[in-house]
């Protein structure tokens, strides 16, 4: 039975109700636009952030700069010319004007090892990076939405400490050491799949299977977690009483109103595995967006560094306002200004 | 669809005898309850937080959990909701036929409208709920007929709002409007004002009462019920202590308890309400005698020796 | 079960009973638990994963802490005895340079642990004295300080504190330090709504009408209340801190060799990995039962808490979704 059973509740929200007069909820392109604003706020704050990455790391840039091409010992001129070339001698606002000016337009400067441009490099990894997340995220959400339904309709009995296990082991083993350890039983003893990935769709499995278990776990259980609250209101008490089933309660009443949590975590799981791909994409040698990293950060090259980190920036922001938007198309009260 | 036989014959509407839950834990929440609703009757169970008349609500509607324990009969229209042990003859009712009942047999009215609907579903959607948990579809307008019936000017528009739109008033009258959409022989409504404004309570009361069916209105308050019910059985610790016809009680409270109640609701003519001191004693306490017993100025060695019995519509020793 | 501290939550995933629907009335709860409640560390040890926590963390320390002492030093290197599988010497083998694996993995534990430590702690007191600074102050100081908390919190924390590493180049204090830049912001919005609610509750509306003095105020009650709130996220998010420090030092952003940490291990193990898998397997099993462990005495703290610190902790530390 799926009712709270509490002998005789608190008068729920009494006095609440004048505060909630009828008012009609703000539509949905009106929370579109201004959600965009936010993320567009929220955009050029972080933009700030990115860009003070170079300035404030230790060591003069111009040195830096010249250092990377193969200048051993910059002279002084060398040195005063480079600044000049990077218009270092310009006022700190200035710089990073320029500077958004060009990242906007995809001008991320030129990586100091390979000389090309950076935002080019990132491109053409770009399309493994997402492979792999947008097949994790699926295979993620395909595991923990049957599983949260089943322990949730099976709140209490094995079914549900089987979920919790999964759970706990999911949060016990990190997703690079699952990788590891993947690689080595499957990969090398059993003879399947390969150990230097080529970023096709082939062998993609294995690489979004091992990232895809954490995720399937933890979300399981926030939406088990969700779908248990949403059994126990006061809508799901009422549609029982209307002679709904427990099958309909649990799917056409809880399941929804439990997603709502659950989107949430997804969009800023999926910002979270395009910012984590620089370990597992080493783990397994995808050769995506990480991988390019990885090499960039042990050789020091900070366009490549930035770029990446404004790369997982716009990500991450994009997932969480196409999530909320989702929200708030699934969910109308959440439309309505705060 | 199994046809649901609710012939009209079968008086009362609603019959409940020796009714007892407990929960797991070890709490009484009820303890021995009687209670018959003819048809067109509307009676009230009225009681402090804690005096189980929430647990018989959930009884009727055979919604309590599966480690609840109960003993006693409940029957609704003929059809047991729940029998006494070792009736073999006649079993408890399965949850297949429990779910037919529901909805059908019994509409349910909650006591807050906003947690009572659905927050993803517009109006229209939650009153169509009557129907499509027993695997109907209705037709617009019969939706906007209900609505419309229950005084809810302008349906087809208002229907596509959502509950949080909508004022608790308006919205409470919608969720009626939904319990009423099969005219069950019975109606179960659980405290339906408490979380409403005054001013509307007793429209609202007025849509049940004109709603056609039985009712069982669960009420903290004597004097809210008063213009609306036609009996009340006044509860206490899972008793019913007092039962009687609306005015009778109101006039003339023969319980200390209902005494008590009365006295601490303010009533034009009556002077200032007087609170009621004192807690009323835990479920898990199965102490001997009234269990009114240590709040009552009349209370006696009796009193806190020997349960009294419901006897002539009261249950006291000194009455 | 038997939980004596009865707090009721839907989502409780540890304890079934304690998840009960059908549970007596909420005031017996509450009347029950004020009656002699037992003390914090016999409340975990009732919970059933608490205590499962608590004897493995245990065994966790003695091990690392006692092992040294058995298995002699982690960098003797022994040529003689490379890549050499587990036996009575050496009970979990050596490595490519004759190292013995349980010494390391012993030093590894000691410096995971306890830059994950170093880690929290300075979360903790960067973002509590911005939070508690934002919660108290007027108007403009809250706005600003809570828009640089939203723009920290738009960048993804593993993403940032790559970025830093990158910058400051790798290194164990470089990496401890870049992960406290990247994740200071999620406690400073959680301190400081905790303590916009706890400016508003009745003792402490009572103190400032007393004239008791703000900071007088703001140490004796504001402060102890979200101090108890980051005890427990802090306890949940130890796993996600020990899982990027050993992710980010596989990256070879971390403890540089010859220094033993279990990430740095994991990637050296890499190239033995046919020949040697017990390089791989050891450090590997130490991180889970490690990351477990924290976890379920994390939950475990969170479910035993008091009442009122249990709202905003509901599911999960904040770091675990963006750093693992």
């Amino acid at each position: 039975m799926i009712v709270d059973d509490q002998p005789e509740g608190p008068a729920g929200r009494v006095g609440t109700s004048s505060a909630r007069h009828a008012r009609r909820g703000g539509g949905l392109p009106g929370f579109v636009a201004r959600r965009l604003l936010q993320a567009l706020a929220a955009g050029i704050g972080a933009s700030v952030v990115v860009w003070a990455l170079l300035p404030l790391a230790p060591g003069d840039p111009a040195e830096r700069v010249l250092r990377s091409r193969g200048v051993a010992e910059p002279t002084q001129e060398e040195i005063q010319a480079t600044r000049a070339a990077l218009g270092l001698d310009r006022p700190l606002i200035e710089q990073y004007g320029s500077w958004l000016g060009r990242a906007v337009r995809g001008d991320f400067s030129e990586s100091y090892q390979t000389r090309k441009p950076v935002f080019g490099e990132i491109a053409d990894r770009l399309p493994a990076t997402l492979l792999l997340a947008v097949t994790a995220t699926l295979l993620a959400i395909a595991v923990a939405v049957p599983a949260a339904l089943i322990a949730a309709a099976f709140h209490g009995r094995w079914p549900d400490g089987l979920l919790r296990g999964f759970s706990l082991l999911g949060a016990g083993v990190p997703a690079f050491l699952l990788g590891l350890l993947v690689l080595y039983l499957v990969v090398l003893r059993l003879g399947l799949g390969q150990v230097l990935a080529d970023g096709k769709l082939s062998q993609v499995w294995l690489p979004a299977a091992v990232l895809a278990f954490a995720r399937a776990a933890e979300w399981s259980r926030l939406l088990r977690a969700g779908l248990l609250d949403a059994l126990s209101s006061g809508y799901a008490a009422v549609a029982t009483a209307r002679g709904a089933g427990r099958a309909r309660v649990l799917v056409v009443h809880a399941l929804p109103n439990a997603s709502i949590p659950f989107l949430t975590a997804v969009g800023v799981g999926f910002g979270a595995l395009v910012g984590g791909a620089p370990i597992i994409e080493t783990v397994f040698s995808w050769p995506g967006v990480g991988n390019y990293v990885v090499t960039a950060i042990n050789s020091r090259d900070m366009p490549v560094i930035q770029t990446f980190t404004a790369l997982a920036a716009i990500v991450y922001v994009t997932s969480s306002v196409v999530v909320d938007v989702a929200v708030a198309a699934l969910h109308p009260p959440s439309r309505q200004r705060t | 669809m199994a046809q649901l036989d609710l012939a009209p014959d079968h008086s009362p509407v609603l019959r409940i005898e020796d009714l007892h839950v407990t929960y797991p834990g070890g709490a009484w929440a009820v303890r021995g309850i009687d209670l018959d609703i003819r048809a067109d009757e509307m009676v009230a169970i009225i009681g402090e937080s804690g005096c189980g008349k929430t647990t018989v609500a959930r009884s009727v509607l055979g919604m309590l959990g599966p480690r609840v324990g109960t003993s006693g009969s409940i029957t609704v229209s003929g059809h047991r909701v729940l029998a006494h042990l070792g009736e073999r003859d006649r079993p408890k009712a399965s949850e297949r036929d429990l779910r037919r009942l529901r909805g059908r047999g019994i509409g349910y009215v909650a006591q807050d409208p906003y947690s009572a609907c659905n927050p993803l579903h517009c109006v229209r959607r939650h009153v169509e709920e009557a129907w499509r948990a027993h695997r109907m579809r209705p037709k617009r307008h019969e939706v906007y007929d209900s609505l419309e019936r229950i005084g809810i000017a302008n349906a087809p528009d208002a229907a596509e709002q959502y509950p949080h739109e909508w004022s608790g008033g308006m919205l409470q009258r919608a969720t009626i409007a939904a319990a009423n959409a099969h005219a069950p022989p019975l109606l179960v409504a659980d405290e339906p004002t408490t979380a409403l404004d005054s001013a509307v309570a007793s429209t609202v009361l007025g849509n049940l009462r004109s709603s056609g069916a039985a009712v069982l209105l669960i009420s903290h308050s004597l004097s809210l019920v008063a213009g609306h019910a036609d009996r009340v059985a006044v509860c206490y610790a899972g008793r019913v202590v007092e039962e009687g016809a609306t005015a009778e009680i109101l006039d003339a409270p023969r319980h200390p308890y209902s005494a008590a109640l009365l006295a601490a609701t303010p009533r034009r003519g009556h002077g200032l309400p007087q609170p009621l001191p004192g807690q009323p004693p835990h479920p898990s306490e199965k102490a001997p005698g009234c269990a009114f017993a240590s709040r009552c100025r009349e209370a006696t060695e009796e009193c806190r020796n020997t349960t009294p019995q419901l006897r002539d519509g009261v249950a006291c020793f000194h009455r | 079960m038997t939980s004596s501290a009865p707090t009721h939550r839907p989502d409780d995933d540890a304890i079934a009973s304690q998840a009960d629907p059908s549970r007596p009335n909420a005031s017996a709860a509450s009347i029950r638990s004020t009656r002699g409640r037992p003390s914090q560390l016999r409340r975990l040890w009732i919970h059933g994963g608490g205590r499962a926590g608590l004897v493995l963390l245990l065994a966790i320390a003695v091990a690392i802490l006692i092992g040294p002492l058995l298995t002699g030093e982690p960098n003797t290197t022994n040529l003689a005895d490379k890549l050499v599988g587990p036996s009575v010497s050496h009970p979990l083998g050596t490595d490519q340079f004759g190292r013995d694996q349980l010494a390391r993995i012993a030093e590894g534990g000691r410096r995971s642990i306890g830059a994950a430590i170093v880690v929290l702690i300075g979360i903790t007191a960067v973002g509590v004295t911005i939070g508690v600074i934002a919660g108290v102050s007027g108007r403009l100081v809250d706005t600003l300080l809570m828009r640089a908390v939203d723009v920290m919190l738009s960048l993804p924390s593993l993403v940032l504190a790559l970025a830093v590493v990158g910058i400051l180049g790798p290194g164990s204090r470089n990496l401890v330090l870049a992960l406290i830049v990247s994740s200071w912001a999620y406690y400073a919005r959680l301190s400081r709504s905790c303590v916009v609610t706890v400016m508003k509750r009745g003792d402490v509306l009572a103190a400032r009408l007393a004239g008791v003095a703000r900071w007088r105020v703001i140490i004796s009650h504001v402060l102890p209340t979200v101090l108890a709130q980051i005890r427990i996220v802090a306890s949940l998010d130890l796993g996600g801190v020990i899982v990027s420090l050993a992710g980010l030092s596989y990256l070879g952003l971390g403890t540089q060799p010859p220094d033993a940490e279990w990430g740095t291990m994991l990637a050296e193990s890499r190239l033995f990995f046919t020949a040697a898998p017990w390089l791989l397997v050891a450090p590997a099993l130490a991180t889970i039962v490690v990351v477990t462990a924290t976890n379920l005495l994390g939950e475990a703290l969170r479910d035993t808490a008091a009442e009122s610190s249990t709202t905003i902790t509901r599911r999960r530390g904040f770091l675990w979704r963006s750093l693992t």
